[in-house]
């Protein structure tokens, strides 16, 4: 991987967005970089209080498997999902200072930094035998259900370029005895479990890779959502529970079902990068499957079906520069990916981004990522979209997912009149 | 820099009988206060204060302070007029974690109904004593010219010997 260029500091570029908290900067900053864990700092690591790596579908930067903190809280409560990355890539550091977990960077702590808690049905099993914190694993506020681990644009050789979903479903299944596909009724039994525990979980929050098969392309996906949907949905009083599938973009018709005999409430669809030529370059199998217009045309009929604010797309940001065909200048990049959210915006579907975190498994694995200036301003533009056109982003925000600096934003709009 | 609750302080923090306010900035500078009853001191001498509301002013308020540093100011009033204003430095939102899963078991057994948001700690800068008596006190000596002139008369007015 290439040295980065001279960027501006982190300093720099909070003194030029003062309007920008200083943590989502740094928030930004470790996404951007990874983490490192010192032997300090993996001293005060306990399985039994913590929640060390789970379930991921995604692998770390330093292609290991090993049970190391699942991710950080920061001191406002909003979370930090990032990877352990290899020391030669500059990440930031997370040491044992004064009594603290802190981040270091510079020789210096920097914030404070907690790890997650360990929710209580890590600790069970299902009656079939497995161990639930195989079937959900949980950010501090929210659980996750990854219910079917392989990606069948993989299959031609279509995988999105900056993901390793299949490579790292293998290393799950051999190092982790992660299924690849759950049964729902092992689901039902662990989001059970799972609710028992008091004020933890405000949301839950299901994806999979995309399955093409079906009488319809993606309709067994579908089905499939539908049965682990219903089985979380048994464990709920009403028939709506707060609740986000990361899909495939699904026609009118499979929306409708997913809405209509589900008790789903949001629904997002990635879009990954939004340029229709890098779309077609960087997503090859969503690109042929469905297509970058049409992918956008089904964003919007889901706002129709899910409700404005209820929907809203991810992009792997950064990843739009990438070479030989992406962007060669961060101002154009940001021109046309904030022109073309704002597009999806003004039809009531939001754009919320996470850092690309270039994995080595991954085909563009050997790049690096954007500067943090592009980053703050892209937050800033892509927050500014959802308060001009008055787009809530609950289902999606820092106690929903904690992955987005732009949803980290809305924390001081939406107040109760 | 951190300073420590008097034992007396402290100890009108505990009461029921005690009234709590908590006083807040928006982002944008605009005033907003409430009244705090689930505002406690904790073993450590940080002031903990459960947000029921992740939509409420307060909260929003809260994360403006944190993010940008700004103060938040706690008035404590008992029955009989003691009141202290402590000034403070938001320092941590607990959203998940033992602390806030006692506090959040504790609500809802006293409040089936209730919900907590969050568990803010504020770290007191500054403690000040703002009974009435106490200032009053304080201006009398120390500017005796905002003093009515009517409240220095004598009762039976008359030659001054000396």
């Amino acid at each position: 991987m290439k040295a980065r260029p001279v960027e501006l500091s982190l300093d720099e570029v909070c003194a030029k967005h003062p309007e920008v908290p200083r943590v989502v900067v740094i928030k930004t900053d470790v996404q951007r970089r990874g983490v490192f864990y010192t032997a300090g700092a993996l001293e005060r690591l306990d399985p039994e209080r913590h929640q060390t790596t789970g379930t991921h579908i995604f692998g770390a930067r330093d292609g290991r498997n090993a049970a190391r903190p699942e991710s950080l809280l920061l001191r406002d409560g909003s979370s930090i999902v990032t990877t352990p990355t290899p020391l030669e890539q500059e990440p930031y550091v997370v040491d044992f200072v004064d009594g603290r977990l802190a981040l270091v960077d510079g020789g210096g702590p920097i914030e404070e930094v907690e790890y997650w808690p360990r929710p209580d049905f890590y600790g069970k099993a299902t009656r079939s035998g497995l161990p639930m914190r195989l079937v959900a694993s949980a950010r501090p506020q929210r659980l996750n259900v990854f219910p079917y681990r392989h990606c069948h644009f993989w299959n031609d050789d279509e995988g999105c370029l900056f993901c390793d979903i299949v490579p790292q479903l293998r290393r799950g299944k051999d190092d982790l005895g992660v299924p690849a596909r759950l049964d729902p009724e092992d689901v039902r039994e662990t989001i059970a479990e799972a609710l028992k525990e008091p004020g933890r979980f405000v949301g839950i929050c299901l994806t999979a890779g995309s399955n093409t098969r079906g009488k319809a392309p993606f309709d067994d996906e579908v089905d499939y959502y539908v049965e682990i949907l219903r089985a979380i949905g048994a464990s709920f009083e009403p028939r709506r529970f707060p609740s986000q599938l990361i899909g495939t973009a699904f026609t009118e018709a499979q929306l409708e079902r997913l809405h209509r005999e589900t008790g789903l409430m949001s629904y997002t669809a990635d879009i990954e990068v939004l340029d229709e030529r890098l779309f077609g370059w960087i997503c090859p199998g969503k690109a042929r499957w469905i297509g970058y217009r049409e992918w956008k045309r089904r964003l919007v009929a889901a706002a129709g079906i899910f409700g404005r604010g209820r929907v809203n797309t991810g992009i792997v940001a950064g990843v739009e520069l990438a070479q030989p065909h992406g962007f060669a200048r961060e101002d154009d990049a940001l021109d046309s990916v904030l022109s073309e959210a704002e597009g999806l915006a003004a039809e009531g579907v939001s754009t919320v981004f996470i850092v690309w975190s270039p994995r080595p498994a991954s085909a563009l694995g050997d790049q690096r990522n954007a500067s943090l200036d592009y980053y703050v301003r892209l937050a800033k533009g892509l927050h500014g979209l959802r308060v001009k056109y008055r787009l809530p982003i609950e289902f999606d925000d820092y106690r929903h997912c904690g992955n987005h600096p732009d949803t980290d934003l809305s924390r001081l709009s939406g107040v109760l009149p | 820099m951190t300073v420590s609750l008097e034992p007396l302080l402290r100890a009108q923090l505990a009461s029921p009988h005690a009234t709590r306010v908590l006083a807040t900035t928006g982002p944008h500078g605009d005033p907003h206060a409430v009244l705090a009853p689930a505002l406690e001191v904790d073993d450590a001498g940080r002031l903990l204060y459960l947000e029921p509301l992740e939509a409420s002013r307060t909260q929003r308020d809260l994360v403006a302070s944190i993010w940008f540093d700004r103060p938040v100011a706690v008035v404590v009033g008992d029955r009989d007029g003691t009141t202290w204003r402590i000034r403070g430095r938001v320092r941590k939102a607990h959203v998940a974690g033992p602390l806030f899963r006692d506090r959040y078991e504790r609500l809802r057994a006293e409040r089936p109904g209730a919900d907590l948001a969050a568990v803010w700690e504020i770290e007191p800068l500054e403690v000040s004593d703002e009974s009435y008596a106490t200032l009053r006190a304080r201006q009398d000596t120390e500017r005796p010219f905002f003093k009515h002139l009517d409240q220095l008369t004598r009762p039976t007015p008359g030659r001054r010997t000396p």
